[in-house]
């Protein structure tokens, strides 16, 4: 019986060799041969690569309905990201700042400036709307300004949250993004009664951290977080802390270090993040940024360097590379707020302003610092839930950031791994649907998706291993590691 | 004339003439779309309906058009691949797409008639 080839796409990744994918995210390497073979339907069913392209639901030679059957299954799978709406409800109690940082992405207040502080009427109305999403867990996220200048407000949210959830009965918990300097032993000993993590900033050694976050007042913050990070420790548990690093153009040839920093403060993961073009950092752009190129290039050699550091037996996780290698290699769906199709837009993360303006990322508000309300989906002091969130203009903006219908994301071979993020293309193309040929985050997605991938397909044993610890979260046992 | 039906133009434009029996409209649109970064691209047709692309260059960038040219005569047979497999077996995926979100369509119908 001849076979029918079922859908697929595909990038030729050498002379010799095509990439191919389905909907499911399945992927298999062929020959050029092969695939040419394949798609003139001349393939014997007795060849290798026959039997593994059926094997994975890129042709069938018997009954179509099954198969179709076991896609579906696996394709609801992965958008099961989806079923629950919006988790991730991120709030900004002040945008006045204690820090100075030189790439700031949110236009902050100094500390002395009057006003940009949440009441708690509008904190009260921000918790009935979050209680009103459906998802079943909610996360509620302490963004700043420095959120810790108005911890009574933070208290606020956090009573009235758990007061409210003892009728709702959602899966709550409350993460504090904070720079740490404020924190205090009797703030920790209120916030070891709830169900509290701290995300902090941390961007390398103690002159590189210096140099991309001083605070107004003193040039020098590392000491200052350091010491807090113990303290929160002792106070919350090891793992009640994690912290995000930002790379600047002085990081960029320095990432080994800021990994090397990771480790001596007793962390077990990073997530190597480039800079975003919004905000100050938009503003000073000139001698911070870089070329993506550059960053495409050093985030290899320091994941390479990282790896290295879990074959010799220390397990550190990198948290870019783990979410796309969970997509690659499990059936699992991962939902990412800046990076889903469709966007996780306000359908997974949504962010409310200290003055009540909702908007439809964080990214979303620092375009309206600048005084473009674009992204602003409406206020909560005189807008309902369905007024806020069954918009026209949500649904259009969703319906605008599907791979499946964006111009060369549509067919990219690499489609399943990937994600749309519609406020990012606007910020840096002028338009929600972007052109790839020009845009940095498809070059940067798709050239780390495909390092992942020649790792992944030049299948050393002890790289795999190390890969599957970061997506179990388990450590390798000793016996498994060794040198590379 | 200068290669493979390459032509360059006194002003340094160059023009690749296409047959639209062989290439449909479509893949030519997607193959012009991933050059954008490289030169300026515009798709018309001459007298005789030939579809013809004329690249020009960004002055900012120094590629050489008749390369891009060749680039692009690849890069277009792999999009009329991807437009072939898509007409022949694309109605696939959309029943694929149907039928992982059958179980949600009992609550579109409820949600409708309320």
């Amino acid at each position: 019986m001849p076979y029918r080839l079922l859908p697929l796409r595909f990038d030729r990744i050498n002379v010799h060799e095509v990439f191919v994918c389905n909907e499911a995210g399945e992927f298999l390497v062929l020959h050029a041969n092969d695939f040419s073979m394949l798609v003139n339907q001349q393939l014997t069913s007795k060849s290798s690569s026959f039997l593994d392209l059926k094997a994975k639901q890129f042709l069938t030679d018997t009954e179509l309905e099954p198969v179709i059957e076991m896609l579906a299954t696996k394709y609801r799978t992965k958008k099961s990201f989806l079923d629950n709406f919006t988790a991730l409800h991120m709030v900004v109690p002040t945008l006045k700042c204690n820090s100075n940082c030189k790439y700031c992405q949110v236009s902050r207040k100094d500390v002395t400036t009057k006003g940009f502080t949440m009441n708690k009427t509008t904190a009260r109305r921000i918790v009935d709307l979050i209680f009103k999403s459906p998802s079943p867990c909610i996360k509620i996220e302490f963004q700043g300004g420095e959120p810790l200048l108005e911890f009574r407000i933070i208290k606020y949210i956090i009573e009235y949250a758990e007061w409210v959830n003892l009728f709702k009965k959602k899966d709550l918990e409350f993460v504090i993004c904070t720079n740490l300097t404020l924190m205090t032993d009797k703030m920790l000993r209120y916030l070891k009664g709830h169900r509290i993590y701290i995300s902090t900033s941390l961007d390398g050694p103690k002159d590189l951290h210096n140099m991309n976050r001083p605070l107004q007042n003193d040039s020098d913050s590392y000491n200052l977080l350091i010491d807090r990070i113990k303290l929160c420790r002792n106070y919350l548990g090891n793992d009640s802390v994690s912290a995000l690093m930002t790379t600047t153009r002085h990081s960029l040839s320095r990432l080994n270090d800021v990994v090397d920093e990771y480790l001596s403060q007793g962390f077990n993961s990073i997530f190597i993040r480039s800079l975003n073009p919004y905000g100050f950092a938009k503003k000073d752009g000139e001698s911070f940024t870089y070329k993506i190129e550059d960053f495409i290039n050093a985030y290899k050699k320091t994941l390479n360097y990282i790896i290295d550091i879990n074959l010799r037996g220390t397990h550190f996780v990198e948290g870019f590379a783990t979410l796309l290698l969970t997509r690659i290699l499990t059936p699992f769906s991962t939902g990412f707020v800046d990076m889903q199709s469709p966007a996780g837009v306000a359908i997974s993360g949504v962010i409310y302003n200290y003055d009540g303006n909702v908007y439809v990322s964080d990214e979303a508000r620092m375009l309206a610092s600048t005084g473009d309300k674009n992204f602003l989906m409406g206020n909560v002091n005189n807008k309902t839930y369905p007024e806020l969130f069954n918009s026209e203009f949500l649904c259009s903006l969703i319906s605008k950031s599907c791979l499946e219908c964006l111009p060369e994301c549509s067919w990219c071979a690499y489609q399943s791994f990937c994600g749309a993020d519609p406020v990012r293309n606007y910020s840096e193309q002028g338009d929600i649907i972007g052109n790839r040929a020009t845009s940095e985050v498809c070059k940067k997605n798709k050239e780390i998706i495909k390092f992942l991938l020649d790792l992944v397909k030049n299948g050393d044993q002890r790289v795999q291993k190390v890969f599957w610890s970061w997506i179990t979260r388990h450590p390798i046992s000793p016996e498994k590691g060794g040198d590379r | 004339m200068t290669h493979q039906g390459i032509k360059v133009l006194d002003d340094g434009t160059v023009l690749v003439e296409l047959t639209g029996s062989i290439y449909s409209l479509e893949a030519i649109r997607a193959t012009t779309y991933k050059f954008t970064d490289r030169c300026y691209i515009k798709i018309d047709t001459n007298s005789d309906r030939v579809i013809c692309v004329c690249f020009s260059k960004k002055t900012e960038l120094g590629h050489n058009l008749e390369t891009i040219a060749k680039e692009f005569y690849n890069e277009l047979v792999d999009q009329q691949v991807r437009v072939d497999i898509e007409q022949r077996f694309g109605d696939i995926r959309n029943l694929i797409v149907r039928k992982a979100f059958s179980s949600i369509e009992p609550i579109n119908k409820k949600g409708k008639s309320s």
